[in-house]
């Protein structure tokens, strides 16, 4: 409840500033755009007024805080993929050629 | 063991029994799974295996463990996956088609991102991520998977990719990019 609330806020401020906002202090709020372009810079080279511009967009744009949520849920989600198992027939296969490569590739004192 | 000692290495470079033992034993299982997370069969990848062992210890005289054993079995591992995928003609070029117009001339959103929730809240979302994931074109697929699924450090992707830093922050962007919209597509 509480989380929807915040949503539709930023949407009515996202709204407010898009519309209403006059041009010369628009210009000082980031855009979706720029937003996305230094959330992909090499963060040690963000200057603290990028930095700025990025947490004040963030406090209105709904649309940059679910993209950032979508990339983050994507990769905890990709890290699951690494607990991949074998099945009991390829692990069986695994387990000879590891044996056939060792004979293979080294040499019995 | 310390497997990057330049005694595992000498002893790995006169094919000593114990110490070849230790490395495949290892290495071969990490290495079969890391080319299944590739998107291949584990046919192919049984077989891309193989051939990244045989070029290794073809190899390994000259090297002098600069980079971790475990880095320089991924490079070759994935140069023999790109030729695969190459002689295969699966190969596809870089593709941003995806996500070219995501932005106004304002610089806002055309169409605004979904809720993450609605991903969290499918029952298919792995699935569809899997399948987003094999779809990816390779470069950004392999820059993709060394970073979140293998967890290697950015300076052992870049050897093991050959490439420089600000390159594989291009296809990590663009490898997230991507995935993000491909999955969005699919949910809306």
């Amino acid at each position: 409840m509480k989380h929807n609330i915040i949503r539709k806020f930023r949407y009515f401020l996202h709204e407010l500033v898009d519309h209403y906002l006059p041009r010369f202090m628009r210009s000082k709020i980031a855009s979706c755009e720029e937003v996305i372009n230094i959330l992909n810079s090499n963060h040690n080279e963000i200057s603290s007024t990028k930095k700025f511009k990025l947490k004040i967009h963030l406090l209105i744009c709904q649309c940059c805080v679910d993209y950032i949520d979508q990339i983050k849920t994507i990769e905890k989600s990709v890290r699951k993929i690494s607990l991949l198992n074998l099945t009991e027939e390829q692990d069986q296969v695994l387990r000879k050629n590891t044996n056939d490569l060792v004979s293979k590739f080294s040499i019995k004192k | 063991m310390n497997l990057n000692s330049s005694d595992f290495i000498s002893k790995i470079k006169l094919r000593d029994h114990d110490a070849v033992t230790i490395l495949i034993t290892k290495y071969n299982e990490v290495l079969i799974k890391g080319a299944l997370k590739q998107g291949l069969a584990f046919d192919q990848a049984d077989e891309v295996v193989q051939e990244t062992w045989s070029t290794f210890f073809q190899k390994v005289e000259n090297f002098e463990g600069r980079s971790h054993i475990r880095t320089y079995l991924f490079g070759i591992l994935y140069n023999k996956i790109k030729e695969l995928w190459r002689s295969n003609k699966k190969y596809t070029q870089d593709d941003d088609a995806t996500l070219e117009k995501s932005f106004n001339e304002f610089g806002h959103y055309l169409v605004s991102p979904l809720n993450p929730q609605l991903f969290l809240e499918s029952s298919e979302f792995m699935n569809i991520l899997q399948q987003e994931l094999d779809n990816l074109p390779i470069n950004q697929k392999m820059a993709f998977n060394l970073k979140e699924i293998e967890q290697f450090s950015t300076d052992e992707i870049c050897k093991i990719l050959d490439i420089s830093v600000t390159n594989l922050g291009v296809l990590l962007y663009r490898a997230k990019a991507n995935l993000r919209k491909r999955i969005e597509n699919r949910y809306i």
